[in-house]
């Protein structure tokens, strides 16, 4: 099975059938056996052993013979597909400059949300992106080194424990992956936020802002803006591959900061958040 | 001026000056209340015209001096 997420092609061989359904309803993807593609990542999903065949059924995930990850559940390997893509993507391109980030776009500007794992940022960008705005990725910010313009990916955004059911209350109508329960990251679902069409029409965009979102429950929203050094200090910190890409990273992320208007928002309410964000784009 | 090992980033708002070191990859700032002081140029630090500055100004003569002590200048122009 191919999956294509805009600048990436993976190719997965011996996926559960349960996973292919659901990659087929969040990717749109095509069955295809014949490939006029190129491949970026092939991804074999091994039996563990003769024994786990009955037992406990395991799957080993496989990157050109190389095991990525420890043994992953059979019913659980949904999560670790989207994983196994974000860590290919995280580990090995390097002709772009990659944010751990998420990024969501609106009239040509994209604000990206580099923020740690507790930070609300893919509820955020889920619930933006199930609204008026495109999710350009809950992963990852793809920066061309030449234009320092965002590429949008297409994924869903990826949802947790509680996280699922907010998006689903508010978003009843969106299209859910079924959940994954008992992940090393508690239960997890994903929701495509638009289909390959509309995606399709989406162009790289310019960095407009850099936000650290921060989920307070009940708090009203906060915001305190951020000078240019801590916009690029956010941002080198939370690249996967600035020491890599060295001094062009450095001189391109410089450039961000100093384009992009930068703040730390702690919020409790999606909308009042939002319509900060929509000052930022104005 | 500024030593060969490095590059240098000063950002427009004068929250400071980023240094990337070409040798080892390792990206350090420097902040100062008054970086403004400086001659800013298109994101770059003029070094000779903030050190002819330096000579009227002691704000930029400490400046340049804690950017001499955290190793970013070569010493001995700002001795001579």
């Amino acid at each position: 099975m191919i999956v294509n997420i805009g600048d990436f092609n993976f190719q997965f061989f011996n996926l559960p059938n349960y996973v292919k359904r659901e990659l087929y309803k969040l990717y749109e993807s095509e069955h295809r056996s014949e490939v006029n593609e190129s491949i970026d990542f092939t991804i074999d999903l091994e039996t563990s052993s003769f024994i786990r065949r009955f037992f406990r059924r395991q799957k080993i995930f496989m990157l050109d013979g190389q095991r990525i990850f420890n043994p992953v559940a059979y019913d659980k390997c949904l999560p670790s597909v989207e994983w196994a893509m974000n860590w290919c993507i995280g580990s090995y391109d390097h002709s772009k400059i990659l944010i751990h980030a998420s990024v969501v776009e609106k009239n040509g500007k994209a604000i990206i949300f580099p923020a740690s794992q507790g930070s609300g940022k893919s509820t955020l960008s889920a619930y933006l992106g199930l609204k008026s705005w495109n999710l350009f990725s809950d992963e990852f910010a793809v920066i061309d080194i030449a234009s320092g313009f965002v590429s949008p990916l297409f994924r869903p955004a990826s949802l947790k424990n509680n996280s699922i059911d907010i998006i689903r209350s508010a978003f009843p109508n969106a299209m859910f992956s079924c959940v994954t329960k008992g992940t090393q990251k508690g239960d997890v679902a994903h929701v495509k936020t638009m289909n390959r069409l509309h995606f399709n029409s989406l162009q790289p965009a310019k960095i407009a802002g850099v936000v650290t979102p921060k989920y307070r429950k009940d708090s009203e929203v906060e915001i305190l803006s951020l000078n240019m050094t801590q916009a690029l200090s956010i941002l080198i910190r939370n690249s996967f591959n600035y020491s890599i890409l060295g001094d062009i990273a450095f001189k391109k992320l410089c450039t961000i900061a100093s384009d992009a208007e930068a703040y730390a928002i702690t919020y409790s309410d999606f909308d009042d958040i939002e319509s900060t964000l929509h000052k930022i784009i104005r | 001026m500024l030593k060969e090992q490095y590059i240098h980033y000063a950002m427009p708002d004068f929250s400071g000056i980023a240094f990337f070191e070409l040798t080892t990859g390792e990206t350090s700032f420097f902040t100062h209340p008054n970086l403004s002081c400086l001659v800013f140029l298109e994101g770059q630090v003029d070094w000779v015209k903030s050190f002819q500055r330096s000579s009227k100004d002691d704000t930029v003569s400490v400046i340049l001096e804690a950017l001499s002590s955290n190793g970013y200048l070569k010493r001995q122009l700002l001795d001579s």
